[in-house]
């Protein structure tokens, strides 16, 4: 399969700009993420990771910079177009339908595959009930995927912390998507379950070779699982490279590893 | 952790799967829900429930019921206040009785386009949704019913003054009686639920309950969520559109009084006090609102004999504030309506005598 794109990088960021008033949250920020590769950014509170993020996948239009996707200008695409065109990300604060159970969490967003109009689903009976079950095929296997399988008809607005995050994970995978976004998913678990987490995170990125992009305070993790890893500090990138080279940059350990 | 075979191994998944989708899931729930029907198809014929009276009420439940349903739909489903829904539900019954009154097109023909009349006006009344949210919402829906009542009252002559609409007619039958309308209002309620609980179990639903819940992570999953509001709007206002078409061809008349604010608000206490976000409900909260309407029919007058100290008119009032303390009641003390209630009843007899 020739992917549009080619062996190209999947995701290209050229001179990100991004401010909100007189904050800077993002200045002339490139780097690319490549092909099937686990990316890390990391950098201290406010170092503009999450910006990065939101202006990947639409939430916040850059002012300056252009975003290519699979060699697509995704620029400025609102948030569902770039969903659709196969970024899929997790958000920092927990962001579930929160009165849906994990099965239609996960069903959810396997909106941009179903094709049923308005009469059909009036009727259900017929097309958009095999469309649903075949939904519902990949998103059981998800679940397997993720062990999920105990909580599946679980209201996600009552599940402990760990699990919600886990969910959001399946709910980003549901999309099918060519790169997957994750911001801070281990914040606030548990050591169990932050071995869950990346336990999973390789088993996408190795099972399914989605792409990865994750930001992550915990440095033990960064360091054993990415191939790569940027840094940020005040909305600049101040290094880029695979982890025992991060390790030993001289800036990196001054704005940020040498507090640890 | 351990992995638990919840399913039977592949293969019977999509059978499965399917069981596991439907709305009537055990031969007992199929049982009843056939009771249920013969029971209502029977109610003209049982004596003591086939009094006018009593086919009247069910009609006007009906009905609302219908109307209702497109408010839940909007609303409870898909997060986006309406208190306009009579005015909508006005476009309806104007657009299909004029059809039928001015161009001679039968119930059948007209009804239809009179939703849809209804979807359009809905869809522009929507659009601000996109920026509004919660009450500055409300206020755009109040200016819908103002608007909307302003022009059939001053903008067309027609509407101002009312008009004859004919009845409904299927073959020799002429549906003219409360009697026989009964079946009609059945027909349209039954068919609407269906297709409201429909739509709402498959994608349409979905995407509706991922923008009430969380428009942000709605839109990163790939919903486009102004289409999908104003998508809402949309069936909203078609539900209430059919309501008004049947209401004016039941009625054999069209008039502005049928459909004012106050009709409104009744429409989103039902909803509340039924249930957002459930078709259930929505049928529980109408009946139990239309029955508490009819005690003030009743009982007001009543009360204003016994107590005729009273000046007139305090004794309905008082009711009135009576159903209105009712609705907020529910909204403090069982936010999720009545639908809820009956939700813990039935899981409490599917477990019972193991209950707790
Ligand atoms: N919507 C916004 N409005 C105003 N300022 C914002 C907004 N989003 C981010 N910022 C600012 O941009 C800068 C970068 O914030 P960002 O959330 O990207 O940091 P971060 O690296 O994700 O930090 P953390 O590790 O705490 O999550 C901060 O100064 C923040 O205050
Ligand atoms: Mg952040």
């Amino acid at each position: 399969m020739t992917l549009p794109g080619g062996d190209g990088p999947i995701l290209t960021c050229e001179g990100i700009g991004l401010a909100f008033g007189r904050v800077q949250a993002l200045l002339n920020m490139s780097f690319d993420v490549r092909r099937g590769e686990i990316l890390s950014i990391i950098g201290p509170n406010g170092a503009g990771k999450t910006s990065v993020v939101n202006t990947i996948t639409g939430f916040y239009r850059p002012q300056q910079g252009t975003i290519r996707f699979n060699g697509q200008d995704i620029t400025g695409l609102p948030p569902h177009r770039v969903a659709k065109a196969g970024v899929a990300r997790t958000f920092q604060n927990t962001e579930l339908f929160a009165g849906l159970t994990v099965l239609d969490n996960l069903l959810a967003a396997r909106h941009i595959f179903l094709r049923s109009n308005i009469l059909s689903c009036a009727i259900y009976l017929g097309l958009a009930e095999r469309e649903d079950i075949r939904a519902r095929q990949v998103v059981e296997d998800i679940i397997d995927l993720l062990e999920m399988e105990a909580i599946r008809k679980q209201e996600v607005g009552t599940l402990p912390y760990g699990q919600r995050k886990r969910v959001e994970l399946g709910r980003a995978l549901a999309l099918e998507p060519d790169l997957i976004l994750l911001d801070e998913p281990t914040v606030g678990m548990n050591l169990e379950e932050k071995e869950d987490m990346v336990r999973f995170i390789l088993d996408v990125s190795e099972e399914k070779g989605t792409t990865i992009v994750l930001v992550e305070h915990d440095m033990d993790i960064v360091m054993d699982i990415s191939d790569r890893i940027v840094v940020f500090d005040f909305g600049v990138k101040i290094a880029e490279g695979p982890p025992a080279e991060i390790k030993k940059d001289e800036r990196v350990i001054r704005a940020y590893l040498g507090e640890g | 952790m351990s992995r638990i075979p919840f399913y039977p191994p592949s293969g019977v998944y999509s059978d499965s799967y399917r069981k596991d989708m439907r709305i009537v899931k055990t031969g007992k729930q199929r049982l009843m829900a056939i009771a249920g029907l013969v029971f209502l198809a029977a109610l003209p014929f049982i004596p003591g429930l086939n009094a006018p009276y009593h086919l009247r009420l069910l009609i006007g439940i009906g009905i609302a019921v219908i109307v209702a349903l497109g408010l839940n739909i909007l609303t409870g489903y898909c997060g986006q206040l309406n208190v306009g829904q009579s005015a909508f539900m006005m476009v309806g019954a104007f657009t299909s009785g004029m059809l039928n009154a001015y161009w001679g097109w039968p119930f059948w023909a007209s009804v239809i386009p009179g939703g849809l009349a209804a979807a359009g006006v809905g869809v522009i009344f929507g659009i601000p949704s996109v920026r509004l949210k919660g009450l500055y919402l409300a206020l755009t829906t109040l200016g819908a019913q103002i608007i909307l009542t302003w022009i059939a009252l001053y903008g067309v002559t027609v509407t101002s003054a009312g008009f004859t609409v004919e009845p409904v007619r299927l073959g020799g039958i002429v549906f003219n009686t409360p009697q026989k309308f009964y079946y009609v209002a059945l027909a349209f309620t039954l068919g609407m639920a269906l297709a409201a609980k429909n739509l709402m179990r498959s994608r349409l639903g979905r995407a509706f309950i991922a923008i009430r819940d969380n428009d942000r992570a709605a839109e990163g999953m790939g919903i486009d969520i102004f289409k999908y509001k104003l998508l809402a709007f949309a069936i909203c206002t078609f539900y209430a559109g059919i309501g008004g078409a049947l209401l004016v061809h039941y009625m054999m008349w069209a008039q502005l009084e049928s459909f004012t604010l106050q009709d409104s608000v009744w429409y989103v206490a039902m909803i509340i006090v039924g249930g957002l976000g459930s078709i259930e409900g929505t049928i529980f909260g109408v009946i139990f609102i239309t029955v508490l309407k009819e005690l003030v029919l009743v009982v007001g007058p009543m009360a204003q004999e016994t107590l005729s100290f009273l000046p007139i008119g305090a004794a309905s009032g008082m009711m009135l504030v009576f159903i209105g303390s009712v609705a907020i009641l529910f909204g403090v003390l069982e936010p999720r309506g009545m639908a809820h209630r009956w939700s813990l009843i039935k899981s409490f007899y599917r477990l019972w005598p193991f209950g707790y």
